[in-house]
């Protein structure tokens, strides 16, 4: 029975960070069993070009997270894509920031 | 023009090359300076914007950043060596000279610490300029000793051809030989140096070079980051023009071809950014980098034991780097080499223990070959380290059956469909379980949540093993040829 294509997933996976410009070293990506698993602190690489973050909504990082995470969903052979963002957390089918204790009680 | 006439015509001229890159100067200039103030204590952020305003013709606000970088890191030997050339673009060449002079003084020779072979480059090539081209070479030849096959060997051959050719030396055509033979980009950025016929040494197109290149190579730094700005735009054409003229100015064949690899990666063209990368590595066989990015480009081609030789060549050079012996293992799994694969997967461990993804994939590995206990246990320890999903604790359940402990097994799978509810398999697994043990009710719940989250794929699978199942027990004919509603429909036909 030949292994699971971990390999090219992951590879597939982290040529998918690349291309949004997200910075990698701060992140650790893999497949395990044609499960990706993606986890650190998500954001861009420091060469993204500035004027185009301001340009982009307040919440840029939670688009960059639901678009990222659509990309890796569709690379052939990934049975399930789990994202551990420091930060963030997933409600239903959308990503919000996540609210820390502290920043409750000053609410 | 002779080297003196070259002395009195000190003061190199600026190639203004805003004019070129008017966008991505401007892009560049704003996320430097954006970083700059998120981030002041980065120094190299300081550097580039120092090499952003030499390139813009302002070297007295080059002076400012570069001498910030330094504030920040004195070590810091590329911001060191690029205050020289701000400060000899302010028409101060003595106190350019004297600034990399005294960096030289400062750093051990035959320590421990390296030596610092750009500064010496820069100090040899300003005595150039300035007509003491043999004291130069004394200087060059010196700082050499070492670095004869470095990823720099060409950029010194280069200063040294200038220099040698300078001061009228035969060895300059051999040396200038060498570059061209070992390029086709060296071949055309030197053709004009060998006149017709090749006989005689172009000595004015020396002498032009030498006055008006741009004597800084450490702006090869800031084209890659203009090269790799325009990427980000889209901008392919543009970014190649960029990287061609990092090339011109480091002579660095080994960074130029990696960038390029990085380009066409950018682009999703797997197999131009793969030749790029293997003339990286050709130009420079311990680029590490290079064999990694050219590892992962030939897996994604499926040339998987091409991919095994980079990543072996890449743990070889770089043994304590955990992610390549993790995706080494990972590629000896795709090409059924368990016992290599788990001895990759154990090193990137024993590097670094917390790394979640190797101790699934060695847990993966274990229990495929039979060994269940310690699968299970370093599938604990990966749930532990934070690695949830419900693929995990199907695999956990699927141990537990096998070692007959269905209760445990039920827990697992109940646990990993809260995990992920969406999940099918776990659904699937669960709904069998729940039969086996009679509770029918909570069976039919399962399957239903199965069908629900299932794809049409993983539904025909699942089907196609029920009907095996029951043909091989003798209780199923497989006659069904399509749906109730369409056998209702041909029986309606029928009547």
């Amino acid at each position: 029975m030949p292994g699971p294509p971990d390999h090219s997933i992951t590879s597939r996976a982290r040529a998918v960070l690349r291309r949004h410009w997200i910075d990698t070293g701060s992140l650790t990506c893999g497949s395990v069993n044609g499960v990706v698993y993606l986890r650190g602190t998500l954001r861009r690489d420091p060469l993204y070009p500035a004027h185009r973050l301001a340009s982009a909504t307040a919440d840029e990082l939670l688009h960059l997270v639901h678009a990222v995470e659509r990309d890796l969903v569709t690379i052939e052979g990934v049975k399930d894509v789990i994202v551990d963002i420091e930060g963030l957390e997933r409600k239903g089918d959308h990503w919000e920031r996540m609210i820390l204790p502290s920043q409750r009680s000053q609410d | 023009m002779g080297a003196h006439d070259l002395a009195q015509s000190a003061e190199p001229r600026l190639t203004p090359r805003v004019d070129l890159f008017v966008d991505a100067y401007a892009e560049a200039l704003e996320t430097l300076s954006a970083q700059a103030a998120e981030h002041p204590e980065f120094a190299d952020v300081q550097n580039r914007l120092g090499l952003l305003f030499y390139l813009a013709g302002e070297p007295d606000r080059a002076v400012d950043h570069h001498q910030r970088a330094l504030a920040i890191n004195s070590e810091y030997v590329a911001a060191a060596s690029s205050l020289g050339y701000a400060l000899e673009r302010t028409g101060d060449p003595e106190r350019a000279h004297a600034h990399w002079q005294a960096v030289l003084d400062r750093a051990p020779r035959g320590g421990r610490r390296p030596d610092h072979p750009g500064v010496a480059l820069d100090l040899a090539m300003a005595l150039g300029r300035r007509g003491e081209s043999e004291r130069g070479l004394r200087l060059l030849v010196r700082h050499e000793k070492g670095h004869e096959e470095g990823r720099h060997r060409h950029l010194f051959a280069r200063e040294r051809f200038l220099l040698l050719a300078l001061a009228g030396r035969e060895e300059a055509r051999e040396v200038l030989d060498r570059l061209i033979g070992a390029s086709s980009h060296f071949k055309a950025y030197f053709a004009e140096f060998h006149l017709a016929g090749g006989e005689e040494l172009n000595r004015p197109a020396v002498e032009r070079l030498m006055q008006e290149r741009d004597p800084n190579y450490n702006l090869a730094d800031i084209y890659t980051y203009l090269g790799l700005t325009f990427a980000a735009c889209g901008e392919l054409a543009k970014a190649e023009r960029e990287l061609g003229s990092a090339l011109a100015a480091g002579f660095d064949l080994a960074s130029y071809h990696a960038q390029r690899g990085q380009l066409w990666s950018l682009a999703g063209d797997d197999e131009r950014s793969a030749v790029e990368f293997a003339a990286a590595i050709a130009a420079d066989p311990a680029n590490v980098q290079a064999r990694i990015e050219l590892g992962s480009d030939l897996a994604r081609c499926r040339r998987v034991e091409e991919a095994i030789a980079q990543f072996e060549e890449a743990g070889r050079l770089e043994p304590n780097y955990a992610d390549v012996q993790y995706q080494l293992g990972l590629l000896y799994l795709e090409a059924e080499r368990s016992e290599d694969a788990e001895r990759c997967l154990a090193r990137a461990l024993k590097t670094n223990p917390g790394f979640a993804l190797a101790r699934a994939s060695l847990a993966l590995l274990c229990a495929r070959n039979g060994r269940d206990d310690e699968g299970l246990q370093h599938y604990e320890r990966a749930l532990r380290a934070g690695l949830r999903s419900a693929d995990i604790y199907l695999s956990i359940a699927l141990i537990h059956l096998r070692k007959g402990d269905p209760k445990k097994a039920a827990k697992a799978l109940e646990v990993g469909a809260k995990v992920n509810p969406r999940y099918a398999p776990i659904h699937y697994h669960l709904g069998r379980l729940y039969q086996q043990r009679g509770q029918k009710g909570r069976a039919y719940a399962a399957w239903r949540e199965f069908f629900h989250a299932a794809e049409e794929t993983q539904l025909t699978e699942r089907l196609e093993s029920f009907r095996g199942e029951l043909g091989r027990a003798g209780r199923f004919a497989p006659v069904v040829q399509g749906t109730r509603g369409q056998e209702k429909r041909a029986q309606g036909k029928r009547g």
